[in-house]
Order: C-alpha cells, then sequence, then structure tokens
C-alpha cells in the first residue's frame, strides 16, 4: 500500500500527516548528527543528543536551503540539501525495510520556483521517487484541506486564522459555484504577530486575545462566513482566547485543526494518485489565474493552442511550440481571466525585427515560462526556414502581465 | 495572416539532390515541392522519403499511406503521392494545392524539349548554373531553338566562359540576324578583350548604336564601382595595406566558393 504524506515545513516546527493520519504535530525542525558516527537523529531527540553532547545540531532548515548555506559537523562541510534530505530521511523512515511507495507532499509558506527545486532535490536524495514529489504552498494546503470537508462547510465565504510563534496569518477562500467551479484562496500576515511565550502567562494571554479579537474584528468585518478554521501551535489550546472565540464564533461554525498543512497536502497527494479530479478550480499563489492562448492555423482552420490553463501549477507550466509565420509580424495572445471570462484581453508581440523573408519561410520557436506566479515569460527565436532561408539566431523576449488590475 | 502550427523539425535531414539542400521538416518538403515542380524526379517519392517522415518527423500515418500507393503502383500514383504530402503538412491552402496540381499535370503532358528548357529556366533561377547548362543544351539536342541558345550563351556569360558564349552568340546572330546577339557579343568584347568576334560585324552596326552601347556598358561599369562593397574594399585598402591583404585572401576564398557552388 502506497503511504501519502503531507508535511508542513518551516523554520519552526514541521508537523507530518501520513495516510489520514496526524503522525507528528508540531515536532522542531531541527537535525543533529553524531560527533563520532554517520548517525542523524531529528526533533526532540535531536535537542536531546546535543544536551547529551554527543551530536551537533543545525536548526533553521528552511532558511539555511533558501540561502544554498551549508554546515560543518565532525570536520565534513554539509550542503543544505543535503542536511535537509538526512532530515526527510529520517521524518519519513526511509531507512526501514519497508517495501511500500512513498508520495509526498510538502506544505511551504512562500514557495519560489529556486526553493521549490531545492526541496524536490532533497526529497529525492532522501529516496522518495520524483515523480513523487509535490510541493504546495500553505494557501493550496488550506484549499485541500476545506475542500475535503463537508460542502456546507464552504457554502460561502471561509475564513482561517493561523496561529505560530511571531506569525499570525489570516486566510479567505471564496466559492464560486457558476458555470466555472472555482475557489479563490488568499492570505495576509497580520502585522500583530506575537511570540507565543507570552501564553505561559495569565496576563500574556490576555494580550494575545485582545490582539486576536482586534484583528478578527477588522478582517471579517461584517462579512458572512460558513465557517472558520484555526491553525497553528497557536491554537493547541484556545483557552486563553475567551473573547476571540466568542466573536468569531457568532452565527458560524468553528473547526480547529492545528496540523491543517500537513493534512491538506496529504489530501492533495492522496486525490492525485487516486486520480480524483478537483471539484473545483483553486486558484491561489501557486496556481495560474487566466487562461491564455494564442490562434493558429490548421488545415485552413483557425484553432486555439492553450498555452497556460488557469488553476494550472505555474511553477510546472512550460510549453513550446515551433510555427510558421504566415504573412504576419506578430503573435497576439488572448488573455482570459477566471473570474472575468466575457472580458478577454488580446496583447500583442511584435516580431517585426526578424529578417524579411519570402512569405511562409520563417519558423519561429515559442517558449512560455512563468517567471512568478504573475509574470509570463515568453520567448520567440527565429529558426529561418532550414537550409533554403537560415535561421537569424534573432530572439525576442517580453513578459505578459498576469494579475488581475 | 496567420500563425502555421508545426511539428519539431527532424535530427537527421532529407539530402534533396536536385536542389542540393538538406531538408529538416515538412514543410520544407511541401516548400521545394510546389516552387520547384519542374525538378522533381519520376520516384521523387520512395521507401528512403516515407522512412525519413516516419522515422524523423513521426508522420506515421502520411508514411504508411504512401507506401500503401507505391506499393499499389499504379500510373500517375506519383502526382497523387506529392499531393499527398502537400495535404498533410499543413502549409499550403486547398486552392494553393489544386494550382500545383494542374501545373504539375500540364508539365508531364509537355514536349521533352520544352520541359528541358523549364528545367533551366528553374536552375538558372536558382543560381545552379552548371545544371540550367547542362538542361539547356539538352533540349537544344532534342531540338534547336535561337531562344535557348541565347538562355544557354547568357548562363556561360555567368560563369564567366566567355568563348563558349561568343560562339553561341555568333550562330545565333549568323542565322537570325538579330541585334541582340551582336549587342552581347559587343559587352563580351569590353569583359574580355581577347575575344574579338564582334570585329566581324561592326562594320554592319550604326555608330549611333554602338554609342548607346557604350554609354550602357559605362553606367553599369560606373554603377559596379559605386557598389556598397566595392566602397568597402577601396575603404579597407586606403587604411590598411596588410589588412587589404586578409581581406582580400578571404573575398577571393569567398567568390571562389560562390563560383564553385554555381557550377
Amino acid at each position: 500500500m502506497n503511504r501519502y504524506i503531507g508535511i508542513s515545513l518551516n523554520d519552526d516546527y514541521t508537523c507530518i500527516c501520513i495516510n489520514d493520519k496526524t503522525v507528528s504535530r508540531f515536532q522542531p525542525t531541527v537535525i543533529a548528527r553524531d560527533k563520532t558516527e554517520d548517525k542523524w537523529t531529528i526533533g526532540e531527540d535531536a535537542y536531546k543528543e546535543t544536551l547529551a553532547g554527543s551530536g551537533v545540531i543545525v536548526d533553521k532548515l528552511l532558511s539555511l536551503l533558501e540561502k544554498n548555506g551549508t554546515s560543518t559537523i565532525a570536520r565534513i562541510k554539509y550542503k543544505a540539501i543535503d542536511i535537509l534530505a538526512h532530515y526527510f530521511r529520517e521524518l519519513l523512515g526511509k531507512d526501514s525495510n519497508k517495501t511500500e511507495e512513498d508520495i509526498v507532499a510538502v506544505s511551504i509558506r512562500k514557495p519560489n520556483r529556486e526553493l521549490v527545486n531545492k526541496l524536490k532535490e532533497a526529497l529525492i536524495k532522501a529516496g522518495v521517487h520524483e515523480d513523487n514529489v509535490y510541493i504546495v504552498s500553505h494557501t493550496e494546503s488550506f484549499a485541500h484541506f476545506v475542500l475535503d470537508q463537508d460542502n456546507s462547510l464552504f457554502n460561502r465565504m471561509v475564513g482561517m486564522f493561523e496561529l505560530n510563534n511571531q506569525c499570525l496569518y489570516y486566510y479567505e477562500m471564496h466559492v464560486s459555484r457558476g458555470a466555472k467551479r472555482y475557489v479563490m484562496v488568499g492570505s495576509e500576515a497580520e502585522e500583530e504577530a506575537f511570540s507565543l511565550d507570552i501564553l505561559k502567562t495569565t496576563s500574556g494571554g490576555k494580550i494575545a486575545d485582545k490582539i486576536l479579537t482586534t484583528v478578527a474584528d477588522r478582517v471579517m468585518s461584517n462579512n458572512s462566513y460558513s465557517a472558520i478554521f484555526l491553525s497553528g501551535r497557536g491554537f493547541q489550546d484556545t483557552n486563553f482566547a475567551t473573547n476571540f472565540m466568542n466573536f468569531i464564533c457568532k452565527r458560524r461554525r468553528v473547526l480547529i485543526e492545528p496540523g491543517m498543512f500537513a493534512i491538506g497536502a496529504e489530501i492533495y497527494v492522496k486525490n492525485l494518485a487516486e486520480g480524483k479530479s478537483e471539484d473545483y478550480l483553486i486558484l491561489c499563489d501557486t496556481r495560474c489565474s487566466s487562461d491564455v492562448s494564442v490562434k493558429v492555423m490548421m488545415n485552413e482552420k483557425l484553432e486555439t493552442l492553450p498555452i497556460v490553463r488557469a488553476g494550472e501549477n505555474w511553477m510546472d507550466t512550460s510549453s513550446c511550440y515551433e510555427m510558421i509565420l504566415d504573412d504576419q509580424d506578430y503573435i497576439d495572445f488572448q488573455v482570459t481571466t477566471i473570474t472575468k471570462p466575457q472580458r478577454p484581453i488580446r496583447l500583442r508581440m511584435m516580431l517585426d525585427t526578424f529578417p524579411d523573408r519570402e512569405r511562409r519561410t520563417t519558423r519561429v520557436r515559442m517558449s512560455t515560462e512563468f517567471a512568478d506566479a504573475d509574470t509570463l515569460r515568453v520567448t520567440v527565436r527565429d529558426l529561418g526556414f532550414g537550409d533554403i532561408y537560415p535561421a537569424s539566431d534573432m530572439e525576442i523576449v517580453e513578459e505578459i502581465d498576469l494579475s488581475e488590475k | 495572416m496567420a500563425l502555421l502550427l508545426c511539428n519539431k523539425g527532424a535530427r537527421h535531414p532529407f539530402y534533396y539532390e536536385q536542389l542540393d539542400i538538406d531538408l529538416w521538416s515538412v514543410q520544407e518538403l511541401s516548400y521545394v515541392i510546389y516552387k520547384y515542380p519542374v525538378i522533381i524526379p519520376p520516384d521523387f517519392v520512395d521507401r528512403k522519403l516515407s522512412t525519413w517522415l516516419r522515422d524523423e518527423l513521426n508522420m506515421g500515418i502520411l508514411a504508411a499511406k504512401l507506401e500503401q500507393f507505391m506499393n499499389a503502383g499504379e500510373d500517375g500514383n506519383q502526382e497523387r503521392l506529392l499531393l499527398m504530402i502537400l495535404r498533410e503538412s499543413n502549409y499550403y491552402t486547398q486552392a494553393e494545392i489544386a494550382r500545383f496540381e494542374n501545373e504539375y499535370k500540364k508539365l508531364r503532358n509537355i514536349e521533352k524539349y520544352s520541359f528541358l528548357n523549364m528545367l533551366g529556366d528553374t536552375y538558372f533561377r536558382m543560381n545552379r548554373y552548371g545544371r540550367a547548362i547542362e538542361s539547356y543544351e539538352e533540349s537544344l539536342f532534342l531540338r534547336s531553338d535561337y531562344n535557348v541558345e541565347m538562355k544557354l550563351a547568357g548562363t556561360y556569360v555567368t560563369v564567366m566562359q566567355y568563348q563558349k558564349a561568343s560562339d553561341l552568340y555568333e550562330e545565333v546572330f549568323v542565322s537570325t540576324g538579330s541585334r541582340e546577339p551582336l549587342r552581347k557579343l559587343y559587352f563580351i568584347s569590353k569583359l574580355e578583350p581577347s575575344i574579338r568576334t564582334i570585329e566581324k560585324y561592326v562594320d554592319s552596326i550604326d555608330v549611333e548604336t554602338l554609342a548607346d552601347w557604350e554609354l550602357e556598358y559605362n553606367n553599369v561599369q560606373a554603377a559596379a564601382e559605386h557598389d556598397l562593397r566595392a566602397g568597402e574594399i577601396h575603404d579597407i585598402y586606403q587604411k590598411n595595406r596588410s589588412a587589404f591583404r586578409e581581406h582580400a585572401k578571404i573575398m577571393i576564398l569567398k567568390w571562389k566558393r560562390e563560383y564553385r557552388s554555381k557550377i
């Protein structure tokens, strides 16, 4: 049987969910290597090893990976990717003689292409097959988690508060049940984030309660919610937040799931592996929000060539097509935002600097790739026409802004 | 106006001997078929081409259709095979393909000497002068034609074989009494002073005509002197003699290569 694994990862803690069960909640994201042998321990065990003086600890693993950092332990210099690979191997128990295949999704706060590639590499080094590695954002994990709940919990707007050490985020999910069913999910960091250490005292708890109530009052205002979710280490116990709980519990259901991101990631890989199609198109920070297409001629019929489809993961979306310019020196792109399908935008990319040639003897290669979530980079290269009209090797690069303005 | 979607090109090209070029895509193949129907050999679509279409361009269905027709071995198959390629390439419109069909049918039905004359014209337009000469000569072997002789002589001038050109122009003048061969002989005497054929006939040309030809020659020479490329060479010579010698070496090599490719 396959293991479907969701991991929520940040510098502070790691949460892991395997096959519907949250196995480990809020394990510190630290790793220690024994000073004398190649033996690694993670989480609380790593602290123990270090306190016993037999291990050397490395923390803030995600930041280390982002900075391409290194760490020298017992005279061996380890790259961040290798340290994280060891971390994942220990976390997943890959050294055991288990034969099942792991399908893993890691949820992080802000994925970018570089970080995603490094995380994938670390997971592959940890023994996970490259086809079974997925990286999602917390926002996307939240969407998967909510969409896996009963329909009544998301028949209107859904809100979520995430409380961790020095981290307070508000998430919002809008559901559209029209002709095209989609959910739009977004999140924002709240400036009032505080250290969870203040919850250790009664007075600190009261301050935290007041902060949360103020934030909830501001972000929720008079909006109508079908449910409010609470997540993060700070909401493992809500006894300190009496006023906040009273405020958010008015006329809606409130659900607490501290390990939501790991569970959401696990739901995602499970659905993928089982071939379940998404009932709702998810539009969030890791997904494209627009359809982008080009009109091409096929057997004298004008047809639409999709370049980008809304709802696709932008980091995995790239395309490469070869076309012949028939009496035109431009490419028209049609951008259709999923929220405004009736108002598509036409953008023209001029190719008039390419050499003038006889009709239908300029072949071009058009490659597209996302620079970031809102920017589609288009590269068009002149290929000439074989040996008949040699290529000039000229290249035109333009960026299409897909952000909704 | 449109964008024609194409498959990726071949990793290994198909060598088209008649044009001495490599073809990398089905669109290039369609282009040379459509543009130069005269030079298409009667057995152009064969196993080698269908294998290339299948293996290099992933056009297995087209290759299978072509092979099916080739196996049937009916007369007129070649025309159908060429049309199949044009239709499958998403390059020409149905109207253009219909025009090609008509032209190709006409070509197959014309006299051999006339076909060879057209073949010579095609090669001449493609700057393949050696092949143009062969075609014109074969056409003349089948049937004498002063127009073809004039074209053959003109091709000889292009490849700087002035004596052969001069002999042909003289033959046409003697047979027809036309003024044009004489004009050409006059210019040959300017380009290659050792060929003095024109002197035999200069008395039959009036002074005004001679003056016109002289003016025409001088104008062409002046235009050549002011050509951009000539200016560049002159500038290099003025600036640095050793650089000029290096440049001259490269230019001569380039001209030699160009000349060889024309033959």
